[in-house]
């Protein structure tokens, strides 16, 4: 009996199921931060519930093999139940749906994978005799190794059914060779006929999700699922669900570009971040002296684009007066020596915390400089044609006063989407004017046309929106403070009439008071009712919850700090994930290899984490290198690691629970997912939210020092 | 007083002021400024509403649409725009309008109707329907409260009319029939004026307020959304039967009567379904309503539908004359063949349209000026 494999496989299962999970649930939710917020919360909240209710039931070691087979079975069956979501909530493909669903999505789901991992856990420690650490440390490196193999591997091979199905399929055989009896061969048996057909499904279901539409290709890369439609002649490109582009589409290629354009008709090198190859390259070339460096995140897109556009359009993308960039747009922005007469942003609005980044002061002062001295900037978002809605205002007016924080000239385009232009110089969206400069470049538009353009720019309808625009709430959206993300999520709730709609406004309005001071006085209070109590075991339990939950936060910060600063790259994101794992591995395993284990060192821990809070608030105002967010992560999860095997060990002197120390870490987690990615970041931005989580660690080492000196 | 409040609620006020546009174009703040606008949520109005019948229990059942809405005390109709207050029902939104625009008569679009004129456009908030794909879903899914009400009653919608040379009054974006009386009686006082109206709606509406309608409106166009109940349950929340009623009465009507088919891809353009709209327009309507098959682009809940494919809408524009209808355009394409019109004798161009311009127009006294036949519309 190979001993070590139990715990490790299930850390490798929980980490990798929970990205699977976690990339599909992206593909039929809106993908943004919320969503990953939710059912990682839900994730954590499971597995706490499981391996806390787990103390209560008897091992067997017979069933311990046969709740791995069931975990192993529940991935596939979720992700189709997943995929066949629309049907039980009656929508149709691509149509967007509410938070409620969402939300109890994610927790129904998470719930049968992650209940029984919580049991697992606890099963483990009973596997394992009780040796606690072992099955921690064991379990971290599973996950480890799971971040790179998944990130690393599979992801960019295969698709998430296939992954799912391939190692459900090796995780399953492991499991029969380390602990299974002979007799119950037929368990991986038919978890591998059913993996196999459910391998087979997967496009299949993909084409039953789409009907009546006609899928034809699907294909999952590290950025999202790409999917391609065929309506008669006209081939539309999905990413996650979300509409890219349709070709041809005349009407949006037209307009991502021509505003921009004929704001310098003469410009000649143009920079096109993302929504090229739907038709904006082709349009952009109408201008003959132009040369573009066109900037897309994943080159799949223009692989697909090439083989299922027509040869017209394909020839385009070929031509020599466009260079394509495989690269995080702003990552590119930084790094280029170039300067460009027009930067068009062709992006989808700031719904992500990931997009809003190209919508932020620093972003719009970067662009500035590598403009001309006559540059244009521009980009674009969905708006309303008859009516601007507060909460449409409040959106479009932090954009506004973001790009005049940067370009003394602005202007805005109305219409059902909006078009920003900004620039150092004087701009102009006259009817009169714009159509002369359309017919002296004998421009054969159809939408961006004098014939459309004296009602769209009718002074009316300008003046309008500008006065709506400019008399909004003045908020600027910033790297580390991403407000617009925030407005774009209300004005985003406003579609459902349901309680979304109220919980964002009242998160809109609420004050900070609400957000932040009054958890914290609730949190010292229990502190002080703890200390009263005098129960040594919560002394000792206390860390791990507030380890759990700091730890998260950090986690979420770091991430949305380093790809702020360094651009979206696959890769170094997944790194930095397993950083951090592979800091709780090491972690957990010098917490093991302490000859002597006493109250202080948990005062130690927990001043370091401390420290690093600290270093990272500081390091935010300055530009740190690259190699620092690996090994902040990687600090952070050593000190993680290392507070759990001591806490656990204290309290375990007092108590045989295995699972309440875990249950514990993973419930101050889910706080910390939960409340970090709905609002805390958005609304109260990275350093302040780091300043509370400064005191709220403060006060839990003032705890403990209080604890201290009583025992 | 209202004059401040005004600068306190619309804002931008100042701004205008310096931007030098008020004195060459009056723009639609300065505009609603000049009616004493006073903008703000819950400016509700309390007008008596036309169409619905009493109940013992102070409990009212609403006549206007085929929704017949059964309301106790305190409860307003699914369009939200109407409240049982005590056993009697009211209007919220008499003389209430959220969104005022100028726009051209073909974006209505109404192509046999007054070429190259314009309309003044208002809407209040509420809708009797929820479609998926609604274009203004921002006024017309959300109750009045929810969103900025100007005071514009009648009057001061007839003088904004004149005043900013628009031929035409026109009671569209949400949908007009749940603010039927306000409707009603700005468009008694424009006719006094000699402003027309022009209605843009759903044709979600009971035979006898369309009826009463119709005596008072020059022009209505009627959105079908679908040729199949199917569609108006799933995607639209409502009938199709009483829209089919409410188009052969304007029909019968003095009206000028236009129709809309938004073509979305697969949900509800098969040959099938149009031909057999066809044919029942053919049947009860004549070949000269103008006919408009216009292009969906994704919006609102279905936002990731694809848009739809121009070969879709020449099919089903190519269906519609092969079952003899005379007057076919497609719409949200512009510079497209179909946005002209043709005389279905000679074949000719009549009227040259690209987007939202007119070109040439070859009418005399309403007729083909090439071979004579007559072109049906209001052209005068």
């Amino acid at each position: 009996m190979i001993t070590f494999l139990p715990p490790f496989l299930l850390g490798f299962l929980a980490l990798s199921f929970q990205i699977f999970l976690l990339r599909e649930f992206s593909v039929h939710f809106y993908g943004n931060e919320i969503t990953f917020g939710f059912i990682l919360a839900s994730w954590l909240l499971w597995g706490g519930l499981g391996s806390i209710s787990a103390s209560k039931l008897k091992f067997h070691p017979l069933r311990f093999p046969q709740v791995y087979y069931a975990v192993i079975l529940f991935l596939p069956l979720c992700l189709i139940v997943l995929r066949f979501s629309r049907f039980f909530l009656r929508v149709l493909p691509g149509e967007i749906t509410g938070i409620i669903p969402m939300l109890l999505y994610s927790l129904v789901l998470a719930f049968f994978i992650s209940f029984p991992l919580g049991i697992l856990f606890v099963f483990n420690a009973h596997f394992q005799k009780g040796d606690l650490y072992r099955v921690y440390f064991l379990e971290s490196l599973g996950s480890s190794v799971a971040g790179l193999i998944v990130y690393l591997f599979l992801i960019p091979v295969f698709s998430n059914w296939q992954g799912a199905a391939i190692v459900g399929g090796s995780a399953s055989l492991l499991i029969f060779f380390s602990l299974g009896k002979k007799k119950q061969i037929i368990f991986p048996l038919s978890i591998l006929i059913f993996l196999a057909a459910f391998i087979a499904f997967d496009f299949p279901s993909q084409k039953i999700y789409w009907a009546p539409f006609s899928l034809i290709k699907s294909k999952d890369t590290p950025y999202g699922k790409l999917q391609i439609l065929k309506t008669e002649e006209q081939v539309s490109l999905y990413n996650n669900s979300l509409h890219d582009y349709s070709y041809p589409n005349l009407a949006a290629s037209e307009e991502s570009v021509h505003f921009a354009l004929l704001q310098n008709p003469r410009a000649r090198n143009v920079l096109l971040v993302g929504g090229g190859a739907g038709g904006g390259l082709s349009q952009i070339l109408k201008y003959s002296q132009v040369e573009v460096d066109y900037v897309e995140l994943d080159p799949e897109i223009i692989r697909l684009s090439l083989q299922f556009l027509p040869e017209r359009e394909k020839s385009v993308l070929r031509n020599n007066r466009i260079h394509i960039f495989y690269r995080d747009g702003r990552a590119f922005l930084n790094e280029t020596l170039k300067k460009y007469d027009m930067i068009i942003l062709n992006l989808p609005e700031p719904a992500t915390a990931q997009i809003n980044r190209f919508y932020t002061k620093e972003f719009f002062l970067e662009a500035r400089e590598k403009l001309t001295e006559k540059g244009v900037f521009s980009f674009r978002v969905p708006s309303a044609e008859n009516y601007i809605s507060f909460e449409l205002q409040n959106f479009l007016a932090s954009l506004y006063f973001t790009l005049k924080e940067a370009f003394p000239f602005v202007e805005v385009v109305p219409g059902d989407t909006n078009i920003f232009l900004a620039s150092p110089q004087p701009l102009s969206i006259e009817f009169e004017e714009l159509s002369r400069r359309i017919e002296d470049l004998n421009l054969e538009n159809s939408y961006v046309s004098p014939q459309l353009l004296f009602s769209r720019l009718s002074p009316l309808r300008v003046e309008f929106l500008k006065e709506k625009v400019s008399s909004g709430k003045k908020t600027i959206n910033q790297d580390f403070s991403p407000i617009s993300y925030f407005y774009n999520s209300v004005l985003w709730s406003t579609q459902f009439k349901g309680l979304e709609r109220k919980i964002f406004s009242f998160f809109s309005k609420v004050h900070f008071f609400w957000l932040l001071d009054l958890p914290l006085i609730l949190f010292i209070s229990l502190l002080i009712i703890l200390w009263w109590q005098r129960k040594k075991s919560t002394f000792f339990l206390l860390p791990l919850a507030v380890m759990g939950f700091t730890t998260i936060v950090v986690e979420i910060i770091v991430i949305i700090s380093f790809q702020t600063l360094y651009g979206y790259v696959y890769r170094r994101i997944a790194l930095l994930l397993t950083c951090f794992m592979i800091g709780l591995f090491l972690g957990s395993f010098r917490g093991k290899k302490r000859k002597r284990i006493y109250f202080a060192q948990l005062l130690f821990i927990q001043f370091g984490i401390l420290l690093l809070l600290l270093l990272f608030h500081l390091s935010l105002k300055i530009h740190p290198p690259e190699l620092f967010f690996f090994i902040y992560l990687l600090l952070l999860g050593f000190l993680g690691g290392d507070l759990f095997v001591v806490s656990n060990n204290l309290f375990l002197r007092e108590k045989k629970n295995y699972g309440l120390g875990y249950g514990l870490d993973l419930l101050g987690s889910f706080f910390g997912a939960l409340a970090a990615s709905t609002f805390l970041i958005p609304l109260a931005g990275l350093p302040l939210l780091l300043k509370y989580l400064f005191l709220l660690n403060s006060f839990c080492i003032i705890f403990l020092f209080a604890g201290l000196k009583r025992s | 007083m209202k004059r401040r409040q005004f600068f306190k609620t619309a804002g931008g006020a100042t701004f205008l002021a310096g931007s030098g546009l008020i004195s060459q174009t009056p723009t639609f703040p300065a505009l609603l400024m000049d009616l004493y606008v006073l903008g703000g949520k819950a400016n509700l109005s309390k007008i008596e509403a036309r169409y619905y019948k009493k109940h013992p229990d102070r409990e009212i059942e609403c006549t206007l649409c085929p929704r017949f809405c059964k309301l106790g005390d305190k409860e307003r109709g699914y369009c939200g725009v109407r409240e049982n207050m005590g056993g009697t029902y009211y209007t919220l939104v008499y003389g209430k309008a959220c969104s005022i625009a100028k726009d051209p008569i073909e974006k209505k679009p109404l192509f046999h109707y007054l070429p190259k004129s314009s309309a003044l456009s208002i809407a209040t908030a509420g809708c009797n329907v929820n479609c998926k794909f609604c274009q203004n879903w921002e006024i017309s899914q959300v109750r009045p409260e929810q969103v900025q009400n100007y005071d514009f009653p009648p009057r001061a919608v007839v003088e904004a009319a004149k005043k900013y040379r628009c031929e035409v009054i026109a009671y569209t974006y949400t949908e007009p029939v749940v603010f039927y009386e306000y409707m009603y009686d700005t468009s008694l006082e424009a006719r006094k004026k000699g402003v027309r109206n022009a209605v843009i709606t759903g044709g979600h509406i009971n035979p006898e307020p369309m009826e009463e309608l119709t005596k008072v409106v020059d022009a209505i166009k009627v959105d079908l959304k679908a040729f199949s109940q199917d569609f108006y349950t799933n995607y639209v929340r409502g009938e199709l039967q009483p829209v089919l009623e409410a188009i052969k009465i304007v029909h019968k009507s003095s009206a000028w009567l236009e129709l809309v088919y938004l073509v979305i891809p697969t949900l509800n353009d098969s040959s099938d379904e149009i031909r057999k709209m066809c044919q029942w327009i053919m049947k009860e309507i004549g070949p000269d309503v103008p006919l408009h098959f216009s292009r969906f682009v994704p919006m609102y809940l279905v936002k990731n539908l694809p848009p739809t494919p121009l070969s879709t809408l020449e099919k089903v524009r190519k269906i519609a004359l092969e079952e003899g209808i005379n007057y076919v355009y497609i719409g949200n394409v512009p510079g497209h063949s179909a946005e002209s019109t043709y005389c279905p004798n000679c074949k000719k161009i009549v009227i040259e349209r690209r987007g939202y311009s007119i070109g040439k127009i070859a009418l005399k006294g309403g007729r083909c000026k090439y071979c004579n036949n007559p072109i049906p519309g209001i052209w005068i």
